[in-house]
């Protein structure tokens, strides 16, 4: 009994150091070391002067690294540092300011 | 006393755009007005330089134009004008009349595929800070104020503008009382080709816009030669870079019904550049 009890423990302290470790290294990678991209549907952007306005406001979003728009696809692709907590109203709220509508947000599949 | 009202009855008369409230942003008409604002704690500037030919001579300004945008919805602004008069064997130049303006766009809906539609309500204060003492004047000496309702429909590849403006002219110390004027506007354009955000755009449109003034009076009395009724027509341009934009257009009259004997106009031209901040 105490024998399997000593190797139970010792299968144990595998698996935690072994196993469930990498996974949760893995985990941490994604979300912590990649950079995050999401990409805004913005609705009723016509013209890329007026885009202008869109990448102003956008910037000012904490952990922007980078943001390109797409005005033929009528989207606003965002890279978020990583880790960054994503905020989807400030999102909203950003394009709202610019004069335009965020129809729909797509988050980094974690 | 003939001369010292002179002037006024002339500039009444051969002024035809010159600080009607033509409260345009970004892609919108450039003689007319459109419903476009700018988007929160935004700012513009514009420097616009206007000139109108007429028969005996001529009027030109650079507008100094800048608009702030207190919501995405709701836009002030204030322009000032540097002015130069030639009429005849006289001329004057100098600090038009300042004016205050503001534009509530207050429907907007927006389409997937890149249409907006859009209508606003603007206002104007045009300030007697012109000299009214320069043959010809520079300053109406009077409050005047405008308001309006326009509207318009943006896409990638179309454009439609029309606006509806209504200008009260106050009386200025000498009594004269300009008429009071109807203005509108109507405007179709087309993107040549689509283009990305880091790419020049252009955009052509084609302006049609008038006005019905009513005559002026001169101690209550009416003023014969005055007033009446034009309409403009011409093409212009929109093109852009990032936040910079340039503007142009020449338009020429497709109908001149006015009051009496009063110098016609011959064609109007405008160049601007935009910033936005």
């Amino acid at each position: 009994m105490k024998t399997f009890s000593f190797k139970s423990m010792y299968v144990t302290f595998l698996l935690v150091f072994l196993f469930i470790p990498w996974n949760g290294n893995y985990s941490l990678y994604a979300t912590e070391t990649q950079d995050q991209q999401v990409v805004v549907h913005i609705d009723g952007l016509s013209c890329p002067f007026c885009a202008f306005g869109v990448e102003k406001k956008l910037k000012k979003l904490e952990g922007l690294k980078d943001i390109k728009i797409k005005m033929n696809e009528g989207q606003a692709l965002l890279t978020f540092e990583a880790g960054v907590k994503i905020d989807v109203e400030a999102i909203k709220e950003a394009v709202k300011e610019s004069g335009f509508t965020a129809r729909e947000i797509v988050l980094p599949q974690s | 006393m003939f001369n010292k009202w002179k002037g006024w009855v002339i500039l009444s008369a051969s002024l035809f755009f010159f600080g009607f409230g033509n409260f345009a942003l970004a892609h919108e008409p450039i003689f007319g007005t459109g419903p476009h604002t700018i988007y929160k704690d935004g700012v513009g500037l514009e420097l616009k330089y206007e000139r109108e030919q007429s028969q005996y001579g001529y009027d030109q300004a650079l507008h100094l134009h800048a608009t702030y945008g207190l919501t995405a919805d709701w836009a002030v602004a204030v322009e000032v004008p540097q002015l130069k008069k030639v009429e005849e064997n006289q001329s004057s130049s100098g600090t038009g009349d300042v004016m205050l303006q503001t534009k509530w766009r207050f429907y907007r809906k927006d389409y997937a595929e890149g249409r907006q539609d859009q209508v606003a309500l603007l206002a104007a204060v045009k300030l007697p800070t012109g000299d009214t003492e320069s043959e010809p004047t520079l300053g109406s000496g009077s409050t005047d104020t405008v308001a309006g309702l326009t509207l318009g429909r943006e896409s990638r590849t179309l454009y439609y503008f029309a606006d509806l403006r209504y200008r009260m002219n106050g009386e200025n110390e000498k009594m004269l009382k300009k008429g009071n004027v109807w203005l509108y506007g109507a405007s179709f354009g087309f993107r040549p080709w689509l283009s990305e955000y880091w790419e020049p755009d252009l955009v052509l449109l084609l302006e049609l816009f008038g006005k019905q003034q009513a005559k002026a009076t001169l101690n209550m009395q009416e003023l014969e030669n005055t007033g009446g009724h034009s309409t403009f027509m011409g093409p212009s341009f929109l093109w852009s870079f990032k936040n910079w934009m340039v503007t142009g257009g020449v338009s020429v009259p497709v109908l001149q019904n006015l009051n009496g004997e009063q110098e016609k106009q011959q064609y109007q031209l405008a160049l601007g550049i935009e910033q936005h901040l």
